[in-house]
């Protein structure tokens, strides 16, 4: 943890521990103190790598060195930087869908959420508002990398398809008053 | 802002320094093909060996230009290398320091010295190790000199090159046992490799030394291709020893050698910018330097030999470094030739800043920042309430900080 806000949060790591499961639309969870029975759960939207004038050096030789390439990736304290937007929390496991009471402090470890917490999180359909009205991010298709990731955690295809129209309903009363971008909406989550 | 430096008088100044700088160094033309005149006739050793040898004689001593090695190793002044192959495989370990001045308006009189060590492995993709080492001194043995006044920067500066080369030599010795570390295995300092720490004004001037020499000896044992790279540089001893050919043996004396005659003001990487094509090095010389020949005297193995590299790229325009390698490694042609591709390949990694992969990374492990400092300072501030201190900052420098501080806005409130 980098830096935190209640609507959100900024975390750090080292290029080589980002893996295909960090991506966008991902669901964490960060601890808000040392029970372990308050965390609050976000949707990563943003991935950034920061340069240096070294790296840009680098990036301009004619071969790139492995050697360096590593130096590069693991030894040198320019993190991947994600950005992270709260969408809820977990008290004792359950899921409320409202921002977390405060946010975590800075050093903490920021986790992916299980499979089942997934599951559970997106049982209810309560987090929508607060990723479609969060401004400054990509928010529509954030919220369609998020269903669609959250709809690949269903055991079976129906159950898939049975989800996502439920999202889609959903977004039909939440968006009634925009209809071209509930129409982009729904083309993101299309099953 | 407050801008202190009244730039309307500084902009004149500076177009007149760029003139100036203009007309030097198209004045350096005529200079270098004079320069060039007498290189060409440097290729004879046996001429140049008998100049050197009347300089050495009683009755001169004032020359500290090139030399070129003693037999067998002599190479032909007027000579270049083209680039070799670089070993299959090789370690390289890069060691700089940075420091943290003594400073009497701190909260305590201390100084740091931080040194980086990178050790980086050519060959195949193998992750580079790094360590750090910071170390503060705050005893009044460490900061006063032996008349109880606080030491001055320069001591600083000598312990803490003294403090490189001594972990440069562990690192060394550390990979000399380590059987997964490559062979050979490179060392390079951030600077030239003769030093001088004799300066009436360094406390402790003959420990300093003394510890330099261990790890000059300890390097030696562990077989390291121990290389300085003091980078460009303005020095001229080529063009001495090019003066001191144009000179008739009678004419070899102190007065005639005071200046390099008609050649003075020219610089060794400013001349060999028109020999050496890229990747090229020169002949390997040493400085005559009764410095130089204190080292040799120490050991002849620690006597300091030098060659110029053009570390561009095909195509580029040409960047002289100077190079210094003690006699040891000067001895094998093996090691020096490992050298040379190694450097070339270290200054290709970074693109268009030709310097060492390796030394610029011990550059960022080492270097303390301004931010870094005053971290050091706070820190220090706390250690000393703990024991009930009152650290304070001197009124000169609380009152500049007042001075130099932000200005703010007038608002208004709503």
């Amino acid at each position: 943890m980098l830096r935190a806000s209640t609507t959100g949060f900024d975390c750090g790591t080292r290029g080589s521990r980002i893996e295909a499961a960090h991506g966008f639309g991902s669901f964490v969870k960060a601890p808000l103190d040392n029970s372990g029975a308050l965390w609050a759960v976000g949707l990563i939207y943003a991935i950034r790598i920061e340069d240096d004038p070294l790296a840009r050096e680098l990036v301009m030789a004619t071969g790139v060195d492995n050697s360096a390439l590593l130096d590069q990736r693991e030894n040198r304290m320019v993190p991947v930087e994600i950005g992270v937007i709260n969408i809820g929390c977990l008290i004792d496991g359950k899921p409320y869908y409202s921002l977390p009471p405060r946010p975590p402090m800075s050093l903490t470890e920021v986790e992916l959420c299980s499979d089942a917490e997934i599951l559970r999180f997106t049982g209810r359909l309560e987090f929508f508002r607060l990723v479609l009205n969060t401004r400054e991010v990509p928010s529509d298709e954030l919220l369609g990398a998020a269903l669609q990731l959250a709809s690949e955690k269903r055991a079976s295809a129906v159950e898939r398809t049975q989800f996502l129209v439920e999202c889609g309903r959903r977004l039909a009363s939440l968006l009634s008053h925009d209809l071209t971008r509930l129409a982009h909406v729904l083309e993101l989550i299309r099953p | 802002m407050n801008v202190a430096v009244a730039f309307n008088q500084l902009v004149d100044q500076v177009q007149r320094m760029g003139r100036y700088l203009g007309t030097r160094w198209n004045s350096a033309a005529d200079r270098i093909a004079l320069a060039l005149e007498r290189f060409d006739a440097a290729c004879d050793l046996e001429r140049v060996q008998e100049r050197i040898k009347l300089v050495r004689g009683a009755g001169v001593s004032g020359y500290r230009g090139a030399a070129p090695l003693d037999a067998p190793l002599s190479e032909i002044v007027c000579g270049v290398a083209d680039p070799p192959s670089p070993p299959d495989r090789a370690t390289l370990i890069a060691a700089d320091g940075s420091q943290i001045y003594p400073d009497p308006h701190a909260p305590a009189l201390y100084y740091l010295i931080n040194t980086g060590v990178f050790t980086y492995y050519h060959g195949e993709p193998r992750l580079p190790n790094q360590q750090s080492a910071p170390q503060l001194y705050y005893k009044q043995s460490e900061i006063e000199d032996q008349d109880g006044r606080t030491i001055n920067n320069q001591t600083v500066n000598a312990r803490r090159t003294v403090e490189e080369m001594k972990r440069l030599a562990e690192r060394a010795a550390e990979l000399a046992t380590d059987s997964t570390a490559y062979r050979p295995l490179i060392a390079l300092h951030d600077g030239g490799l003769l030093k001088f720490f004799g300066a009436s004004e360094i406390a402790g001037a003959k420990q300093l030394e003394a510890d330099y020499f261990k790890a000059l000896r300890s390097l030696a044992e562990s077989r390291a291709v121990l290389a300085g790279y003091p980078g460009a540089q303005r020095a001229s001893y080529v063009i001495a020893l090019l003066h001191l050919l144009s000179l008739a043996p009678e004419q070899v004396n102190d007065a005639n050698l005071k200046t390099n005659g008609d050649l003075e003001g020219l610089s060794d990487a400013r001349f060999y910018a028109e020999i050496l094509l890229p990747g090229q090095r020169s002949a390997l010389m040493a400085q005559n330097s009764p410095q130089n020949l204190e080292y040799k005297k120490r050991e002849p193995a620690f006597e300091i030999a030098f060659f110029y590299l053009n570390v561009a790229e095909e195509g580029e325009a040409p960047r002289i470094a100077r190079v210094d390698v003690p006699m040891w490694v000067a001895r094998e042609a093996s090691a020096v030739d490992a050298l040379h591709a190694l450097l070339l390949q270290q200054c290709a990694i970074q693109g268009r800043k030709r310097y060492p992969y390796a030394l610029t990374r011990a550059d960022e492990l080492a270097v303390v920042s301004g931010h870094e400092r005053a971290q050091v300072d706070q820190l220090i501030r706390i250690a000393m309430l703990e024991n009930g201190l009152t650290p304070e900052e001197s009124e000169k420098l609380q009152t500049k900080g007042l001075a130099r501080g932000k200005r703010r806005q007038h608002r208004i409130k709503r």
